[in-house]
């Protein structure tokens, strides 16, 4: 298959650390982390204990958005749109003049739908099923922003939703790499959107998920369980070729990736997802492990997930290719958290600084020794793995190279 | 194509499924598995008699919702079928993939009902969280048939089905594995009984697609699995081939969140995508697999879409849409379909389009009325559309 | 309740529902030819009345409510017949 190339050109970004992808970049460049409770309210359902993790703060819709048309959509959808609007804008794209067959959007989550769903469902039976408001009804749909962004956009191209875990928006991004190699579209808008609500709190608090009011501890050796966080991050994906003739700028350059799953009977058959889904990847990008430069983990302070990556990434790097955690500063987003690890994978390719991971400090003795980082590195890598793992036995590895001549 | 597997409303198996929409059977009652009384309709299609001992032995069946149960069943008669169960083929270049619409959420109804009845405080028990992880519908199959190579969930509204087929058929065009598990499934839900209720767009009796008097859809569950193969790969072991999925078209109407764009932007742009890929022309499609809900406007804009692309051939194509015998399956649906256009072009035979009694002229097609019709089919184009302005079409040709 | 408040009532859902201004709402205004309403914009707007007013409008009777004028006029034929 002949093998276009395929670059980043554009970021957007929602997230704890704030409205925009320097928001995201100044906190993780500053060390900041975002965790705080948070109380979800259903007006006629019982009240919940607050919830921690890492929220998005209240910010104008219409700013990003225009005025009209954004009632009924969802927070997802919302936050999914102003992401991409604003990667949009920094790529240098403008809706009113692009081709719009050509232009596509890739979306990934795992909750998406999941508030509106039940809402109309607890309001039918609480208020009647004649008095549903029929104009929640589309936002139920997993497949809700990634449509909304593209009828905003007008975005005609190929329209995809997916969801797989923690994996889900690395998956996003490589399928729609997959379609721009193929030139079965021009420019692609890929990424992911998690948010957290009534229904969906409900369920974390009472799951174990984030009982404890800690920051997460990404690979550190007194880590328990992960910390929930929303975020909505896109990127702007295109043909190299296109983005030559219309003079754009790269931010990042797709080589290749890798997909494996397993079923996760053990933390044997986690660390084997993991492994060959990297191994995968460095097959596609033709690229031996010392190659790669930073690796931007999975690791979200989970006690057995961490473990099983750290041994997958100890044995095919080593240890001494830095490797750096952004879920210590943002949480554990889902299926925007892939989204999140490549945001950060770009901080270090296009502003040369990989940061310290917060929440590390101590390293598990029952695990390899990997260079998490444990301060900021001012360095430049020229290739890099973003690698997600899921405990529901998924992996997906994803390698990015630093912008090159097209 | 090398292997089928259907779970549906006329019937489990492909085969069972395959001779009773031939006969025409009509799959579409009362609805039993809720009290329907609220609403103003009360029909849809229910599968009966389906035994998920029958197909899952290593995983707990009890632990799965529904149509994860419909998913892994269709998967084992799908790989059975294929005669790749218990193979030795390398499981990691065996995936899994599986389209829906609301896929495990009606699993958190139970929950969330009973906090509206007794108004409890507190939480759930964690295995309502993870029972609705829509991911699961791929992972549990491959987990009870230990297939370990690409695997994930597209849930792209009604169209996910043909959107599963053609995520597996890339991942194999592009070496990411040799065989794919490729379906759809979904089961019925109160919450999307409410959501079509609120829209005013279910049929009372019937579902009767490009009929002048048509009413609506209908909801419905099922589930289908298609296994697909390197063409190398399934020639190298002798495997029985179906027919050959040529190219797909995938876009968006980018136009509104439930109604179609009025001329079928979309799906006319993806019907031609999918051809082109096949290396196809209009003239050479002998059978079109509708989409068909039954809704006024669905099967008008389709009807629309499909004059756009076939032109003055339009009276000489079969159009059929299966969903007067079975409802709308969901996320199902153009997978149950994608199985129905390989059997018409193996048995020369396309299944009829029941409910029909009186023609459309706004949908002036070849429909193929309530009886099946003998027919020698080598392209056959299978039609998905989904809220959203999600719209995938996908192409099988005889091999 | 009075006419007028019903007439208000009435407006002030439709503006919010479509988002229009209070002044670009002619009584005489067709809801999908001049305002822009869909079909689940009207029954967005069907419903919410319903909700608001405690009325249920017949089948029949929503189908032909497509002009700000006749949904006034049904929903005041609903409210004058409840009291």
């Amino acid at each position: 298959m002949s093998w276009s190339r395929v670059v980043i050109t554009g970021a957007g970004a929602v997230t704890a650390l704030g409205v925009g992808k320097d928001a995201l970049f100044d906190g993780l460049r500053e060390g900041r982390s975002a965790f705080s409770f948070r109380s979800f309210h259903h007006e006629r359902l019982p009240e919940l204990p607050p919830l921690y993790g890492a929220f998005i703060g209240e910010f104008q819709v219409s700013d990003f958005l225009g005025r009209k048309g954004i009632r009924s959509l969802s927070r997802e959808s919302r936050i999914f749109m102003c992401a991409a609007v604003m990667a949009c804008a920094e790529a240098g794209l403008t809706p009113q003049v692009w081709e719009r067959p050509s232009v596509g959007v890739f979306g990934a989550s795992v909750l998406s739908g999941y508030e509106d769903y039940l809402r109309l469902f607890t309001d039918g039976l609480l208020d009647g099923v004649d008095r549903i408001n029929p104009a929640q009804g589309p936002q139920t749909g997993f497949n809700a922003p990634t449509s909304q962004l593209a009828i905003h956009l007008g975005a005609e191209g190929p329209n995809i939703t997916l969801t797989n875990g923690g994996t889900s928006s690395l998956d996003a991004v490589a399928y729609a790499a997959d379609y721009l190699r193929d030139n079965r579209a021009k420019v692609i808008f890929a990424g992911g959107v998690e948010t957290l609500s009534y229904f969906s709190a409900r369920e974390f608090i009472s799951g174990g998920a984030a009982e404890t009011a800690q920051p997460p501890r990404p690979f550190d050796m007194g880590r328990n369980v992960s910390v929930l966080g929303e975020a909505g991050a896109v990127f702007v994906l295109e043909n190299a070729g296109e983005v030559r003739a219309r003079g754009g700028r790269v931010q990042a350059e797709v080589l290749g990736y890798g997909r494996a799953f397993e079923p996760p009977s053990s933390l044997h058959a986690l660390e084997r997802a993991s492994r060959r889904a990297i191994l995968e990847a460095l097959r596609e990008a033709d690229l031996e492990p010392h190659a790669v430069e930073a690796v931007y983990a999975s690791a979200a302070g989970e006690r057995e997930a961490d473990a099983a990556e750290a041994a997958s990434l100890f044995e095919v790097f080593g240890g001494r290719t830095p490797v750096y955690c952004v879920k210590g500063a943002v949480g554990e987003c889902l299926g925007a958290a892939g989204a999140l690890q490549i945001a950060a994978a770009l901080l270090g390719l296009t502003q040369n600084l990989i940061p310290r991971t917060l929440g590390f400090h101590t390293h598990d003795p029952a695990s390899p020794a990997l260079r998490v980082t444990t301060e900021p590195l001012r360095l430049t890598p020229r290739r890099v793995l973003v690698h997600a793992l899921d405990v529901g036995g998924s992996a997906t590895a994803l390698i990015l190279a630093a912008p090159e001549p097209l | 194509m090398t292997g089928l597997g259907v779970v549906s409303p006329i019937g489990i198996g492909a085969e069972e499924f395959w001779r009773r929409a031939l006969a025409g059977s009509v799959g579409t009652s009362e609805i039993t598995q809720f009290d329907t009384s609220p609403y103003q309709t009360h029909r849809g299609g229910e599968v009966v008699a389906f035994r998920p001992e029958l197909y899952i032995n290593k995983l707990d069946a009890a632990g799965l919702s529904r149509s994860t149960q419909f998913a892994v069943a269709v998967t084992r008669m799908a790989l059975e079928d294929a005669g790749l169960l218990d193979s030795d083929i390398p499981s990691e270049r065996v995936g899994v993939c599986f389209g829906i619409v609301l896929g495990n959420r009606p699993s958190a109804e139970r929950y969330a009902s009973r906090l509206c009845r007794e108004r409890v405080a507190g939480g759930v028990a964690r295995a309502a969280v993870t029972s609705h992880d829509a991911a699961v519908t791929s992972r549990a199959p491959a987990a009870e048939f230990g297939l370990t190579g690409p695997n994930l969930v597209l849930p792209t509204a009604c169209a996910a089905g043909n959107s599963a087929i053609s995520f597996a058929m890339d991942a194999i065009r592009a070496g990411r594995a040799d065989v794919m598990v490729a379906g759809g499934a979904d089961e019925l839900s109160k919450t999307m009984f409410m959501l079509f209720n609120s829209f005013r767009s279910m049929a009372p009796l019937a579902v009767q697609p490009f009929d002048r008097h048509r009413k609506g859809l209908m909801l419905s569950e099922g589930a289908a699995a298609l296994v697909l193969e390197s063409d190398e790969h399934a020639r190298a072991r002798g495997a029985r081939i179906y027919g050959e999925v040529a190219g797909h078209g995938n876009s968006a109407d980018a136009y509104h969140m439930t109604a179609p764009h009025p001329e079928g932007r979309g799906a006319v742009r993806s019907i031609r995508e999918a051809l082109g890929q096949a290396g196809l022309g209009p003239d050479e499609v002998n059978y079109i697999s509708a989409h068909g809900t039954g809704t006024p406007v669905n099967d008008l804009v389709e009807a629309k879409a499909i004059h756009t692309v076939f032109g003055k051939r339009v009276g000489t194509i079969p159009v059929s849409s299966i969903k007067g015998m079975l409802g709308h399956t969901q996320g199902a649906a153009s997978a149950i379909e994608a199985v129905s256009c390989l059997l018409a072009i193996r048995d020369g035979i396309v299944p009829p389009n029941a409910n029909y009694e009186e023609p459309d002229e706004d949908c002036d097609l070849d429909v193929v009325a309530n009886a099946p019709r003998r027919l020698r089919v080598d392209v056959a184009l299978n039609n998905a559309f989904g809220f959203g302005g999600n719209i995938s079409c996908v192409v099988f040709t005889k091999v | 309740m009075e006419h007028e408040e019903i007439k208000q009532i009435v407006r002030e859902t439709l503006t919010e529902i479509l988002e229009l201004e209070e002044d670009e709402v002619g009584d005489e205004a067709h809801i999908a030819d001049d305002l822009g309403g869909d079909s689940i914009r009207k029954l967005e707007l069907i419903v919410a009345l319903e909700k608001r007013f405690d009325i249920h409008y017949a089948p029949e009777e929503a189908a032909g409510m497509d002009s700000v004028e006749s949904i006034i006029q049904a929903t005041r034929n609903h409210v004058r017949s409840r009291t």
